[in-house]
C-alpha cells in the first residue's frame, strides 16, 4: 500500500499505509491522524481537510480544478501549495507523499 | 448593498395582482410602481418623481398616465413627462421604465439593460399550457430572508425529510444520498428513493397500494426560478428507467422575487400530471401552503441568527454541495456582467427538465 506521511504543525510525523483508491483525507481520518476534520465527508464543500503539500511533491499532483480552488478560498491560511486532501486520490504514484497539516481547520 | 444579476427576467408579481391602479413593488432593492394600462399592458416605472422624489405610487392614475401626488407633474406610460401644472415648458426628464412580459400567470420584469430584454427569454414550462396537465396558482409568500437563502432551500432535497413530514417527505429518505449536476445557468439536485412508503401527499391523493419508487429532481435556473419535479410510481414498475406508467407527477414551481437583501417573495404554483376537482386542488394547495410556511419559518429564523452572528462561520456538510455551487454560479454571473454589461445571464425559455 502507498505510504503517506502527515506532518503535524509541531513536527510530529505520522506515516500511514493508505489503501489505493481512497483519498488522502480518508487516509488520515480512518487511521486516527489528528488535524483533518472533513466536515462534509469528502464532497469538496467545506475546506476542513486542508493540507499543505510538501514542495517536493507539488508537481506530481493532479492540477487543482475550479471547484477545489473555490472551496480552498474558504481557508484562512491558504498557501500556494495548499490542497484539499479529499480531492487527492491515493495511488502508487503518490507513494511517499508528504503533507503538512495546518494549525487549525477553522 | 447586495449585488444582483441584472440582465435576466425576474418574476415580479402574479398577473392577477396587477390592475388599472397603482401598485407599489420592490425588487432588487429598487422601488417600482406598476399598473395595467387601459389596453391591458403592464407598465413598470421607477417609483420616484424626479421633482421632489415623492414615490409616484402615492399619486393618481389619470388615464394611462401617473399624476404625482405632490404637484401634479404627469408622466405617461413611457415615463415621459407630459404635464407640469402652471407652466408651459415641460422638462425633458423621463422616469425610468422597465420592460415587462406576462407568462405562466406572472408578470416578469427586466431590471437590466433595456435593449437586451428579449421576451423570448422569459421562462416557460410547456406543461403549464398542456391540457393533459393541471396548473394551480398558489400564493405570493413573503419571506424575511435573502432570496439566495430561499434558493439554498430549493437546491436542497435533504431538508424535506425533516421539515415537511406531514406533506412532502418522510423518514424513509433521511439517509439516501443526494446527487447534483451543474450545467450552464442551471443546477439539478436529485435523488431516487425506491421501494419506500409514499410521502403523505401521494398517500392522500394517489392510490398506491404498496411501496413506491419516488423521484425528487430540483431544477434551479439561475437566478430566481426553481422547478421541483417529484413523483411516485408503484415499486418495480421501472420508473427510474423511464417508464412512468401508473405514476403521479407534480412540478412545484417557485418563482422567487428578490425584494432586497433581507426579503424575498416566493410565487409558487403546482402543475400536475393528473386532473382533480376544485376542492382537491384547493386541498393540495393547502398542503403546499403548510410545507412552504415551514420553509418560511426556518429561513426567517436563520436570517435572524445570521444577523446576530455576522462573522460566524457555518459548518458545511455534504448536502451543501448544490447550494454552494448555486451561490458560486450567481456570483460568477454578477462578475461577468460587471465586466461585460451586455452579458445576458440566462436563456431560460425552454429548459430541458428531465
Amino acid at each position: 500500500m502507498p505510504k503517506i506521511t502527515y506532518v503535524e504543525p509541531g513536527g510530529q510525523a505520522h506515516v500511514v499505509d493508505v489503501t489505493a483508491g481512497s483519498s488522502v483525507m480518508q487516509g488520515a481520518v480512518l487511521n486516527g491522524v489528528p488535524g483533518i476534520d472533513a466536515d462534509c465527508g469528502g464532497a469538496c464543500v467545506c475546506s476542513t481537510c486542508h493540507v499543505v503539500v510538501d514542495r517536493s511533491w507539488l508537481q506530481k499532483l493532479p492540477a487543482i480544478d475550479d471547484d477545489e480552488d473555490a472551496t480552498l478560498e474558504l481557508v484562512d491560511d491558504r498557501e500556494d501549495n495548499s490542497r484539499l486532501s479529499c480531492q487527492l486520490t491515493v495511488d502508487e504514484h503518490l507513494d511517499g507523499l508528504i503533507v503538512h497539516l495546518p494549525e487549525s481547520q477553522g | 448593498m447586495a449585488n444582483y444579476i441584472l440582465n435576466t427576467w425576474y418574476p415580479l408579481t402574479w398577473s392577477r395582482s396587477v390592475s388599472h391602479e397603482l401598485g407599489k413593488h420592490r425588487i432588487l432593492g429598487q422601488d417600482v410602481v406598476v399598473y395595467r394600462t387601459s389596453g391591458g399592458a403592464v407598465t413598470a416605472m421607477e417609483d420616484l418623481c424626479p421633482h421632489r422624489f415623492l414615490p409616484l405610487s402615492m399619486g393618481k392614475l389619470k388615464g394611462d398616465s401617473i399624476e404625482c401626488g405632490y404637484h401634479g407633474m404627469t408622466f405617461d406610460c413611457t415615463g415621459t413627462c407630459t404635464r407640469v401644472p402652471g407652466q408651459d415648458i415641460i422638462p425633458r426628464t423621463r422616469v425610468r421604465t422597465y420592460p415587462t412580459h406576462e407568462n405562466m400567470g406572472l408578470v416578469w420584469i427586466w431590471m437590466g439593460d433595456e435593449s437586451l430584454a428579449d421576451p423570448d427569454l422569459v421562462f416557460d414550462l410547456p406543461q403549464y399550457h398542456d391540457p393533459a396537465w393541471s396548473s394551480v396558482e398558489g400564493d405570493a409568500l413573503r419571506i424575511e430572508a435573502d432570496y439566495l437563502s430561499l434558493a439554498d432551500n430549493l437546491c436542497d432535497p435533504a431538508h424535506v425529510s425533516f421539515v415537511h413530514q406531514t406533506t412532502l417527505g418522510n423518514v424513509a429518505s433521511e439517509d439516501v444520498p443526494i446527487e447534483h449536476e451543474v450545467s450552464e445557468n442551471k443546477i439539478v439536485t436529485w435523488r431516487w428513493i425506491n421501494d419506500a412508503p409514499a410521502i403523505p401527499l401521494f398517500e392522500k391523493y394517489g392510490n398506491f397500494e404498496g411501496n413506491v419508487d419516488r423521484w425528487h429532481y430540483y431544477h434551479y435556473l439561475v437566478p430566481s426560478i426553481a422547478i421541483i419535479d417529484f413523483g411516485s410510481a408503484p415499486t418495480g414498475s421501472g420508473a427510474q428507467d423511464g417508464n412512468r406508467e401508473g405514476s403521479m407527477q407534480i412540478y412545484a414551481c417557485h418563482f422567487m422575487t428578490p425584494v432586497d437583501e433581507h426579503t424575498s417573495i416566493d410565487h409558487w404554483m403546482h402543475i400536475k400530471s393528473f386532473s382533480a376537482d376544485e376542492s382537491t386542488n384547493r386541498a393540495l394547495s393547502d398542503d403546499f401552503r403548510i410545507a412552504f410556511q415551514e420553509d418560511k419559518d426556518i429561513l426567517e429564523a436563520i436570517q435572524l441568527n445570521e444577523l446576530k452572528h455576522p462573522n460566524r462561520k457555518k459548518v458545511r456538510i455534504a448536502i451543501d454541495g448544490a447550494p454552494t455551487q448555486m451561490r458560486r454560479m450567481v456570483k460568477k454571473l454578477i462578475d461577468e456582467e460587471a465586466n461585460n454589461p451586455t452579458a445576458i445571464a440566462a436563456n431560460l425559455s425552454s429548459p430541458a427538465l428531465v
